[in-house]
Parts: C-alpha cells; structure tokens; sequence
C-alpha cells in the first residue's frame, strides 16, 4: 500500500485522539493511582502509605455490596437492552406506518437529562404515594396500607436496572437498526427463496450479521454499568443503608467522606476491572468469529 | 398471505403498543409536572429569568455540544481507519491504552482534570470545556467507528488500492459513503452526551454569561423552593430535552437517506 | 509561591500539568490581580453554598449602598458538597476566594488552613458574637479562623395544625401520645411523622438529640472521640428507641428511602399527605405569613406550626444547636482588599447583614443582642413557633454534629449505622461497626 507521509502516515491518523484525549486522561489517570497510594483528604495532605488504600477496600463491605449490585445491574440492563432494542429494530426495519414515531418515543429518553429521568422516576417509586404503588393499589393487586419499596434494599438495583433500560434502550435500537440497514438485502431474499419463515430468518440471518453490534453494545454496556451514577445517586443515594451502593456511588461517597485517596483508589478498581472485562469479551467474540 | 401479513402487523403494533405505554407513561409524568402551578407560566418563567438567558444558555450548549461533537467525529473517524485497516508497530498497544480510558469516572478525575485545563488557561473558556468532553465520549465512538469499518468488505479496499487510491482517498471516497448511519449515530450521541453534561461545565465554567443549559437548569433546581418554583425545574428540564430531540430527529433523516445511498453501492 | 510545607498534590499537579500542559502547545494564565480598579473599586470573590440568591440580594444590596466602592463577586452552589467540591479545586490552584463559607464539622480545620485568624481583623468587634460559638471556629491548634454566622439545631418538627384540628388530635408531648397520634393519623389515610431517614445527615441529626436524652447524656460525643465504644449500653438503648420509632409507626413505612428535602416536605407535608415532618430549627420559616414555600400546594390554606420534638427517652429532650454557617476571610488577603473584606465581614457577623439575614429565618443569629424581627400579621401559631425554636435553642446544651480526628465520613457512617438499624438490624452489631 503507498502511503502518503511514509511508513509515519498511520500515527498522523492517530495522534489527533491521541493528543486530545488520550494525554489528559492519561494524566488523570495517572495522578490518581498515585493519589490511591496516598492518605489524600482531597487538600494538601497526602502522604504516601502504600497499598493501604487497597487492602482497606479489599476487606470493605461496601465494596462487595457496590461491586454485586453493579454486577446484576450490568446483567439485566445489557440482556434487556439488547433484546428489547433488537426486537424494535427488527419491527421497525418492516416499515409499517408509524415506526418513525416509535422509534423517536423510545429514543427521547436519551435526548433527557438523567437528572429529569430520575427525578421522575424517584416520584413514582415511592413507597407510600408513588405512582405506581398507588395505581396497583387502584387495580386492587396491593392492600390500601400496604407498600412495595421499590427503592428500598432488596428491589432497589432492579429498579434502578429499569430505569436504565428505560433510558438506553432506545440507543441498543438505534444501533442496531443502522446494523440492520447494513445486511445485504440479496440475504433475505435467497432465504425466502429456501422457504425460511420469518423467525428462521431473525436467527439464521439477522442475529449473526449483527454479531459485532451486538459484541460492541456489550462492551459499551459493561463500560456504562460500571460508570452509571446519576439514575443511583438521584434515586436512593446508595441507601437505605449502603444496599444499593454501585462502585461510582461508593466512590463519590468516599470523596464527600473527604476520604480521596480511597476514592482514587477505587477509581483505579473500576478501571481494572472495566478493562478486564472488555478484552475478555472482545477475546470471547473474537473467538466465536 | 395477505391475512398472515395483517397478523404479522397486528404481533408488531402489540409489541410496540405495549413498549409504548410503558415508554410514554413517565415522559408524560415529567411534562404533567411541567405544568403544575403555574401552568404555561412555568415555561414562560424559565425563558424570562433574571438569572440566565434560555436562549443564550442554548447557544452556549450548542457551541459546546456542537463543537465537541465534530472534532469527536473527525478524530474518530481518522483514528478508527487507521486502527481497523493500518498495520504500524504498536497498534494494538495503543488501541487497548486508548479503549481503556472507556471507563473513566469523571468523578474520580476532577482534580488532575481541573487542574490540567487551568494551567492551559482555558478554564472557563468554551475551548476548556470543549477538550474534556472529546477526552471522555471519543473512545465510546471510536469503538464504534472502528466496529463498523472493520465490517467493511476488503475487496473494496483492494480494486481502489489497484485503481491508485491513497488511504486518506479510500477513507473519503469508500469507507465514509458506507458509514452514513454509523455517523449519525456517532453524532447525535456524541451531541447528546455533551449537551447533557453537568459535571464537566460545573468544574470549569464560571461565568454565568458561558453557562450551558444544564447549569442554567442547575440555578432553577438551587433556587427551588415554592411548588411554582419546582414546576418551573420541570418546565426547564423539558425545553433543555427538545433541542436534543430536534437534532436526533434531523439526523434520522439523514440516516434514511444514507443508508439507501449505502445499500445501492455494496 | 507554596504557603504550606505540606502542599504536595498541588505541586504534583502543577510539574505533571505543566508537562501535559506543554505537549498541548497552549499557553499559561497570567498571574494574579490585586482587585483593585483604577477608580479605586475592590473586586472581593465570595464563595458559598448558602445565603440562597434570593436571600443574597438584599445583603448585597444594604452593602454595596453602605460601601460604593466594594464590589462582591458572589458564587454559590447547588448545595454544600459540591461546594466543598468547587472550593477544593480552586485552594489546589492556589487561588483560595477573598471570602468563604465554611462548615464547623470534621474538616473545619482542613479549610481553616487557608484563612487568616480573626485577630488580625475582627479584634475590635469580634466580642459582639456570643462567645461559646466562636469555640466552634477554632482551630485543634486554639486559633479561631472564622466567623460564626448562623447558629441551627435539632431536633424539631414542622406540623400541619389544620390537619391535627381536623383528625381532633392534639400536639404529642411524649412518647405514648406520639404513638397514639401516629395510628391515629394512619387510621385516617394520613401518614404520621414523614422522616427522612434517608439522608445521613437528618438520622443522625436526630440521634445526637435522642441519644442525649439517655444515661448522662453527652455519651455520643466521647464514642464520636474514641474514648468510649459505640455499643455502649446507653447508646444501645437509644439506638433501640431509634428502632421503635419505626416499628411503631410514628414515622411512614419505607422512611429510610425517603429524604428530607424535598421528599418528605414536598410530598408528604406539602402535600397534605403528613400530619408532621421532622426537621431542624431553620425550617421554621414556613410557619410564616408570606414564606415561600406554601404558596401553590395543597397546604396554602392551612395553619403550619413548629415545636420541639418530644422527649423519647428517660431525660427530657433538650435540642442541640451549633455554628451552622461561618465566614472566612484568605489568609492572602492584604491592603485594601483585606480593609474591604473586613468590611464585609463585620457588616455579615454582627452588622446589619446579619440582621438582614437573620429575618430571613435561614438560621438563628451568631450575633449577640440580634432577634430576628418578624413582618406584620402573623398568626398566633407562627408567633408561638418562632418563640418556642428561640427558647429551646436558648437552652440547648449540646452541640448539632459530631466532631471526629480521624474521621471526616463520621456522620455519614453513623447515618448508614442507623438506617440499618432502622430497618431491623441488632442496635449494638452495627454500632460496634463504627469503632475505629
């Protein structure tokens, strides 16, 4: 391949992302691992001590409950969001009248603020007069003193995984219909031609093209779950208790504590933890290929 | 087979009927908030405050958001090419050390990043906002982007290389005509994500007269005290969402009109 | 450059940024300027999470009358951690605010290190602040490096007199009428006390005042200090009343997920959903003619009141008050900036700032011979409830919030402690979890 500016050509096309933004995370990432071996009060003290930081968090209870609770968030919204966002992909490709405006209704929740989301959400959780108690109790499924905490400790994760699915879903939609647009027409037609009904097609066809989709919504999902923080920290603030804490609340709380250096150090957990997850996934998917 | 069409149809619309309700219930709750109290007055309150301008609150927002949005594009766009079709020493090294500031929390990076951009003497400049929100939504698009042209057929590539195309030729004449969806998406997310962000302009913008629209909205939430005045939170969340929709609901046409131009080459 | 042997992060940052900062081929920000203009005005920085603008107007507006040539670039916050949060960002640039707010918890000496003692300014006229508080601004090393503003305390609770007329309850006055009042409430639709024990800050709040009412009382404090343990019997005991008053449905089901602002009072008490809130002495402001906060909700017609919590444990209940609001002036002020912020600063503590400020009920003042001078045509419930918070606040005897050396998260671990236990946890585990 001839190449203009030499065998240097390839890093002209990166330094750009390279420069602006690869240099200032870098930087920032690299004063907090430092920071995460210090006693930092986020001022002037900071002294070195080590691993310190990490061997506390290893043994904090918060940290199990908050890396749980990110865990069964990352399971349920990537499943729910891929299947749900796939399934009004595939409906929308058939063209029926209206689709646009379905697909404009389930992609507004990304064009809100999270603040609003969760707001709103907030609202109709709530136990005693939230909306939602309060229509089951209408429908008689819920007795009139009755409640259900949906933000409390045992439902609140699932609660907060539904409104992420509310807020996303739209994007696992958008993504995959522009994957659909991609897959040759020719394909479906020779499967109609072999007689393949409708559902045959959806997994003979359609699921496997979409494969690298749906191997990039996954590592974006596993990114996301463990950077989500406005839909937890507007709705339960981690509470009741420390229940539904998530790495990034745990982290912010800990910052609020005036506790820095731990907070940097659970920072630098998150990171670990998001890179290992998103080479073993794209390792998995390459594999499959 | 007209009566399994009209069936098919009937499966769909319960599908989507179904996910609609649930989709509309909680917009709907927001805008009925919007309108408590004070009723339009909400609305007509959050455009005539005394604290900021809504509309040059938006312009601010779309200077950013807009702004962030094309360099987001263009240095993805680059880099994804050379990362999915360039073979220099290091590439993969560099790709995963780019992927894995993925996961950055902003919040655990407000130090160093505050301190980075005031020693550039950019901080409350729209330039000082502008770099950050490249830094932390680029690598979201540049997975993407390079996904997509990694799908791309190589023996495209090869009959241009053949008829003498440069790389920077095949990127423009090839791999961009065959992108026109993905770079929608890439757009109105990177534009959606900057437009709502917080954080990021509440670290480093201090001028009332430089607020976007989400710190704007953060002075109605401070100030929020009388039940008018939580109406007029919702009133104001509401008007900061409809230009976002705007721009996704442009980028849907183009995204229509891509894809058929993309469909008839390959 | 470095005022402080210790300023390690900052000069970490500024090699290693200056290096980033290179690679990016941008330039530096000038220095500094003395705030002086050429006409002789003086630009002063205030950083803030309270007074409200609402509340700053007025302020300002008597100063800037009073002092033409001293202008005030006022900041504020969406509220006190991301102002603390702001605050930090700017003292690692080196650029600590002309004037700012700062709180009498755990980190008061952390941010005391950039302000300049009072001595060097307040000397003349800090004797107007009643004395007891100015111990809360000093400093371990016994420097006093702030003006104490607005004193607040705990534990009182807002109440809805229309309601509790209407149901044909009366005020509770201990822990059996509480409880009577409470099923009664519930028994007519209405929930009871809506606590919001979600925030840390109100649980424990509200367990510094009920925990005082057992044994001695004051025990929390040395548990705070390390020099009892947590499971002490006395706190056990509170901490099990704590519990009861869940069980026994003086406050609403799911409260632990239910904060304070806005939740309980926008949609419970405001709401006409509660009979009562629990709160802090600030909060008495809605009881007023003309307060902000009525107006438009399902409450505008009804008489609000505010009373002391009643007593729960063996001792009768006395609230706890404290410096909840203090200024400090940087400890780089000089020259005419210093003579302006001075101004300032004695216009606010015990100027007609403070009176301006004090009117607004946001808190109680710091000043001696200040009462807040309520505007005609009060109700006579209103009346009652200022004078009764007054009063109560008068007689307080211990502080609002706990001090720790070594833990700035105190009060926050002693929220979650206590939300635990609130949802059924054993009393003596968990607080044995706060040890150190």
């Amino acid at each position: 391949m001839r190449s203009f500016g030499g065998r240097w050509a390839p890093y002209l096309y990166v330094a750009p992302i390279v420069i602006i933004a690869g240099v200032l995370l870098y930087f920032s990432i690299g004063f907090a691992v430092y920071a995460s071996l210090t006693d930092w009060n986020g001022l002037t003290r900071m002294e070195f001590i080590g691993l310190a930081n990490y061997a506390e968090l290893f043994q904090d209870r918060t940290f199990y409950i908050a890396l749980g609770n990110t865990v069964k968030f990352m399971i349920a919204t990537v499943t729910l969001q891929a299947v749900l966002g796939l399934l009004i992909a595939v409906i929308a490709k058939e063209r029926i009248p209206g689709s646009n405006f379905f697909k404009a209704l389930f992609f507004a929740p990304i064009a809100m603020a999270p603040a609003i989301i969760a707001t709103v959400f907030k609202y109709m959780l709530e136990a005693n007069y939230g909306a939602l108690n309060e229509t089951l109790r209408a429908l008689g499924l819920l007795g009139a003193n009755e409640t259900i905490q949906w933000l409390g400790a045992d439902l609140g994760v699932w609660s907060i995984s539904a409104i992420n699915v509310f807020s996303w879903m739209g994007f696992s939609m958008m993504v995959y219909f522009a994957g659909l647009m991609a897959i040759p027409d020719e394909l479906y037609e020779a499967a109609e031609l072999d007689g393949a009904g409708w559902w045959r097609r959806l997994f003979s066809i359609t699921i496997p093209s979409l494969r690298g989709t749906t191997s990039v919504l996954i590592t974006l999902g596993i990114v996301g779950s463990l950077k989500t923080f406005d839909s937890v920290w507007l709705t339960t603030q981690g509470g009741p208790g420390v229940s539904t804490h998530f790495l990034s609340t745990f982290l912010y709380q800990a910052r609020l504590d005036r506790e820095a250096g731990y907070s940097s150090a659970i920072g630098i957990v998150i990171l670990v933890v998001a890179f290992a997850l998103a080479v073993v996934q794209m390792r998995l998917s390459n594999r499959e290929n | 087979m007209k009566r399994k069409r009209l069936l098919a149809w009937g499966a769909m619309y319960g599908v989507l009927g179904i996910l609609a309700i649930m989709w509309t219930y909680p917009i709907v709750v927001a805008i009925q908030k919007s309108f408590a109290v004070g009723g339009v007055g909400n609305y007509t309150a959050v455009l005539n405050h005394d604290q900021f301008n809504y509309w040059s609150a938006i312009g601010n927002s779309f200077l950013m958001a807009g702004g962030s949005t094309v360099v987001i594009v263009v240095i993805s766009c680059l880099g994804g090419y050379a990362f999915s079709r360039m073979r220099f020493p290091g590439r993969v090294f560099l790709y995963r050390a780019l992927l894995a500031c993925l996961a950055v929390p902003v919040a655990s990076v407000v130090t160093p990043l505050f301190f980075s951009i005031n020693s550039l003497g950019l901080r409350d400049s729209y330039f000082g906002v502008i770099i950050p929100l490249v830094a932390f939504n680029v690598m979201t698009m540049l997975l993407l982007t390079k996904n997509h042209f990694d799908g791309i057929p190589t023996e495209l590539v090869e009959a241009a290389t053949i008829d003498g195309a440069r790389p920077f030729g095949i990127l423009w004449r090839i791999f961009l005509p065959l992108s026109g969806p993905l770079l929608a998406n890439v757009s109105v997310l990177s534009f959606v994500y900057s437009w709502n962000e917080y954080l990021l302009p509440n670290l480093l913008i201090s001028s009332p007269e430089k607020y976007p629209v989400t710190q704007a909205i953060a002075l109605l939430q401070f100030e929020r005290m009388s039940q008018e005045q939580i109406g007029q939170l919702y009133a104001g969340l509401i008007l900061m969402t409809i230009p976002s929709v705007i721009v996704y609901l442009f980028s849907q046409r183009y995204l229509q009109s891509g894809l058929t131009a993309g469909a008839v080459k390959s | 450059m470095f005022r402080s042997p210790r300023a390690v992060p900052r000069r970490l940052l500024a090699a290693t940024g200056a290096a980033s900062a290179l690679v990016l081929l941008a330039g530096c920000a000038g220095g500094g300027d003395d705030g002086v203009a050429e006409d002789g005005t003086v630009t002063l920085t205030y950083r803030t999470w309270i007074p409200s603008l609402e509340q700053w107007q007025p302020i300002v507006d008597a100063f800037e009358a009073e002092n033409p040539d001293i202008k005030i670039d006022f900041q504020g916050a969406d509220g006190a951690s991301d102002y603390l949060s702001e605050l930090d960002n700017l003292i690692l640039a080196g650029e600590v605010p002309d004037m700012y707010g700062i709180q009498t918890t755990s980190s008061f000496d952390d941010y005391a290190e950039y302000a300049l003692g009072t001595d060097e300014f307040a000397a003349d006229w800090i004797d107007g602040v009643k004395p007891e508080l100015l111990e809360e601004t000093t400093t371990s090393d016994g420097e006093v490096k702030a003006l104490p503003i607005l004193t607040a305390g705990s534990e009182f609770y807002l109440y809805n007199e229309s309601l509790f007329e209407e149901l044909g309850l009366e005020l509770p006055t201990d822990y059996a009428s509480l409880v009577e009042v409470s099923k009664a409430a519930q028994d007519a639709g209405y929930s009871s006390f809506a606590m919001g024990a979600a925030d840390t800050w109100h649980a424990a709040d509200f367990f510094v005042w009920l925990s005082n009412q057992y044994g001695d009382g004051g025990e929390i404090y040395d548990a705070a200090a390390g020099e009892i343990p947590w499971e002490s019997d006395t706190l056990v005991e509170a901490a099990t009343a704590w519990q009861k008053l869940f069980d026994d449905g003086v406050f609403q089901q799911a409260a632990t997920s239910t904060t304070t602002y806005p939740s309980a009072r926008d949609d419970y008490l405001l709401a006409r959903k509660s009979l009562a809130m629990p709160t802090g002495s600030w909060h008495v402001s809605a009881t007023l003619a003309g307060n902000a906060e009525t107006p438009g909700s399902a409450v505008e017609d009804d008489t609000l009141g505010m009373a002391p919590f009643p007593t729960i444990g063996d001792n009768e209940a006395t609230s706890t008050s404290g410096v909840d609001y203090a200024l400090a002036l940087s400890a780089d002020l000089e020259g005419p900036k210093l003579e302006a912020a001075t101004k300032f600063a004695e216009f606010l503590a015990v100027g007609e700032g403070q009176q301006i400020w004090v009117d607004t009920l946001q808190g109680f003042p710091a000043a001696n011979d200040v009462s807040a001078e309520l505007a005609e045509d009060q109700s006579e419930t209103a009346l009652e409830s200022v004078q009764q918070v007054t009063d109560s606040l008068a007689a307080a005897e211990y502080p609002r919030k706990l001090v720790s050396a070594d833990n700035d998260g105190l009060e926050n671990d002693l929220g979650v402690v206590l939300q635990n236990i609130a949802n059924g946890a054993d009393p003596a585990e968990e607080l044995a979890t706060l040890n150190s």
